[in-house]
């Protein structure tokens, strides 16, 4: 399996299963409670889509530039 | 209908919209989850096949109707974050009992559902299936128009004709029935997975259907379309299934040896090791699939929490209770447990003289009803938890999901007069404490 560029959608579900399966012992362990945890997938909800959101601008203004490049070097080609 | 969003998912979903719409307005009604779904939809999808959605049409520096898009976006941007806010409070006030937590999870399930298949739908078409040429993309064109005009009833015919058929016999399929068919029997025709397709597996022609596909670009315009990169045989997910059979096993290892394994544990172990596959996968190998399964998993920990409530992790040990009835005398008389897994347990605790001693009982059922009779002038302290169910302590009542408390009652006397501590967990059904004369 060779590296490959970030993939945001399968980051994102990633780290909203994890919290899921780190609230549960949290919660059997009595370590929160039934109140906080209905406030925690809201929190996690909020920073997970804020992230989501950040790194796909960052994508799409990437790929905006790169088709930009790509454009200009097509450009100076035909000239 | 809006924006069409009901009519586009169901035509690539190969479901009657009408379905669809009936769930939007029935979500809205019971948490207003349905509206944030809609806007959402409306905002991420792309408007048709051919065309980016919305929100790529704001962002992108090339396109057209630009500020129109622009415009478009941030009011249902607008829409969404109020929405958002209104569901958002409106469960939090009322906590379980609220409409918030189902509401919310099911939009989340159905906008990560999109998400997959939207994933699928562009794949590197698999052989065999047919080529897809100008008068593909015209036909897609015509398909799409009634769902630009509001109307219901021809809809659906044109979800039947159009997942699962084949290219060539999509246009002369579709005009029969929509002049044979009865608008009355609508919902009567068979589905799209039902219809023949003989050139591709039902499933990949419902998921993948011809019109997904955009028309080739115009060439001779200067630009030639980018080679499409070669995709590698990704090995994470197989690993990722592996890992989680084997950390499966584990548990039922270990539950097996004697140390009882709740029934969420194994759920969430699933799911931890899916996560990590999609982690890896964010940056290494492909992994992506694994998000249906995570949603899955995600669902079944909900009845598995309320499962491990109601049989609870020493449930092999317990024997039913089909109606005991307990009135001791004295405070030796009261067993210091009461274990059952379900039926009825009524402790009547008048005639028990406390000499104003403290004296402690527990009662543990699966699901049925415990009802506990105190004296009035002895002070009471319940430590009670449901899993799903009614708790009425002392005229206090409480329902719903997990509702507990410790509630503590000195009697008509104030303190003193004996003091009783009671401990209740009950899985499912109804937990009552009353005071004799009440």
């Amino acid at each position: 399996m060779r590296r490959h560029e970030l993939d945001v959608v399968s980051l994102v579900f990633g780290l909203v299963f994890a919290t899921v399966a780190l609230l549960w012992p949290l919660w059997r362990l009595d370590l929160i409670d039934g109140n906080s945890l209905s406030w925690i997938p809201a929190v996690a909800l909020v920073a997970i889509g804020l992230l989501g959101v950040t790194l796909s601008l960052l994508r799409s203004r990437r790929s905006a530039d790169e088709l930009e490049r790509a454009e200009d070097e097509a450009g100076a080609r035909l000239d | 209908m809006i924006a069409g969003v009901c009519g586009g998912i169901g035509r690539r979903l190969g479901v009657d919209p009408v379905i669809l719409r009936v769930v939007v307005v029935v979500l809205t009604f019971f948490s207003g989850a349905g509206l944030v779904l809609y806007a959402a939809a409306w905002l991420f999808l792309p408007s048709d096949q051919t065309k980016p959605s919305v929100l790529t049409n704001a962002l992108s520096p090339t396109s057209t109707d630009r500020t129109r898009s622009v415009l478009t976006a941030v009011a249902l941007a607008a829409v969404l974050a109020v929405a958002v806010i209104v569901v958002l409070g409106g469960g939090f006030v009322t906590g379980f009992d609220g409409g918030f937590v189902p509401g919310l999870l099911i939009a989340i399930v159905v906008v990560v559902a999109l998400l997959v298949v939207r994933r699928d739908a562009n794949p590197v078409s698999p052989p065999g299936q047919p080529a897809y040429g100008p008068s593909t993309a015209g036909l897609a064109s015509t398909t799409a128009a009634p769902y630009a005009s509001t109307s219901a009833i021809t809809e659906p015919t044109v979800v039947t004709g159009s997942g699962a058929e084949p290219t060539v016999e999509l246009g002369t399929r579709t005009g029969q029935q929509t002049g044979a068919v009865d608008p009355t029997l609508t919902m009567q025709r068979p589905s799209p997975t039902g219809a023949p397709a003989p050139v591709t597996s039902p499933m990949t022609a419902q998921w993948d259907p011809p019109f997904d596909q955009p028309p080739p670009p115009p060439y001779g315009s200067g630009q030639l379309p980018p080679p499409k990169p070669r995709r590698e045989r990704s090995y994470l997910g197989l690993l990722t299934l592996s890992a989680m059979l084997a950390v499966l096993g584990v548990f039922a290892l270990v539950d097996l040896s004697g140390v009882a394994v709740p029934i969420a544990g194994y759920v969430v172990a699933a799911l931890a090791v899916v996560a990590g596959g999609l982690v890896l996968g964010a940056w290494i190998g492909r992994s992506r699939g694994l998000i249906g399964l995570g949603v899955l998993l995600g669902l079944a920990l909900g009845p598995a929490v309320l499962a491990d409530a109601v049989v609870g992790p020493g449930w092999r040990d317990w024997q039913n209770a089909d109606d005991i009835r307990v009135a001791p005398r004295a405070p030796d008389e009261l067993s210091p447990a009461y274990e059952f897994g379900t039926g009825s347990i009524r402790l009547d605790l008048t005639e028990l003289d406390f000499e104003g001693e403290d004296v402690a009982t527990m009662i543990d059922l699966g699901a049925g009803e415990v009802i506990v009779t105190v004296p009035d002038d002895v002070d009471v302290v319940v430590d009670a938890a449901v899993g799903l169910g009614d708790l009425i302590i002392l005229d206090r009542r409480s329902s719903g999901f997990e509702p507990g408390d410790t509630f503590t009652d000195l009697g008509a006397d104030g303190a003193g007069g004996g003091r009783l501590e009671l401990s209740i967990d009950l899985g499912l059904g109804k937990v009552e404490v009353r005071r004799a004369t009440s």
